[in-house]
């Protein structure tokens, strides 16, 4: 497959970010990110079977800042990801696809993913 | 690849999406509601394994792992897809596929063993 070298016209550059366009990506970003979030999951299990010693280390790094912080952000890519993903269910059989609507259930889907995250984190998940 | 198959193979990446989607909702929405008892991570490693023994999640775990390494091989496959054109393409959509299909296998088999193996051990 030969590699087109030619140039391309602007088009991220000049076109104007909007929610449809924005939370479209974000849906991609969010979907692959939780595919990276199996290798910790991955990891997870590996540590219990090897016993209480890996467990700890485990346990370990999920208490500091950096294990806290990936947690938080696989949260809110898992709350965004489900509630847009059910907005695309919806599209597919045909409804909600009128602009005023798409924009609607856009903010309806974005802080809804917010607040589903802050109430989890505060409640559940937190240290 | 005949031009009816590469249109069946479309409708079936299509509808398996939009399958394992579903199938997603009710297991997610499931262990997410159970995590309230694993995370924050327990510091007693007991608690863990008699957490994941239950039946109910175990069987949960299984299938959300299986269902959602397929829906994630999915994904990442249309985005190799997008992005990348030159040599590394066919090796980056195999390496796809075998991670996803390990990945899936292999959390399936922890979730067993734990259940399993470890639990007895635990009990004894």
């Amino acid at each position: 497959m030969s590699i087109n070298k030619r140039p391309l016209s602007p088009h991220l550059q000049v076109y104007r970010p909007q929610l449809t366009s924005v939370l479209s990506i974000l849906h991609r970003i969010t979907g692959f990110g939780l595919a990276a979030g199996v290798l910790l999951a991955l990891w997870w299990f590996c540590a219990i079977i090897r016993g209480p010693a890996s467990y700890e280390i485990f346990y370990a790094f999920s208490k500091n800042i950096v294990g806290q912080g990936l947690l938080l952000c696989w949260l809110f890519a898992l709350a965004y990801h489900s509630l847009n993903g059910v907005r695309h269910l919806f599209w597919d059989a045909g409804y909600g696809l009128e602009l005023n609507t798409a924009y609607k259930s856009g903010w309806a889907v974005f802080f809804g993913a917010v607040i589903i995250t802050a109430l989890l984190w505060i409640t559940w998940w937190q240290v | 690849m005949t031009e009816e198959n590469s249109k069946n193979m479309a409708v079936q990446h299509w509808w398996m999406q939009r399958v394992t989607s579903i199938a997603l909702v009710p297991l997610c929405l499931y262990l997410v509601y159970r995590s309230r008892h694993f995370l924050p991570l327990p510091l007693d490693y007991n608690s863990l394994i008699l957490i994941i023994a239950d039946p109910f999640v175990a069987m949960a775990m299984i299938l959300t792992a299986v269902i959602t390494c397929y829906h994630a091989c999915l994904g990442v496959e249309v985005i190799i897809e997008d992005y990348v054109h030159g040599g590394l393409r066919h090796f980056l959509l195999l390496l796809n596929k075998s991670f996803f299909l390990l990945a899936g296998l292999g959390a399936s088999a922890a979730v067993i063993y734990i259940a399993n193996v470890l639990y007895k051990g635990m009990i004894e």
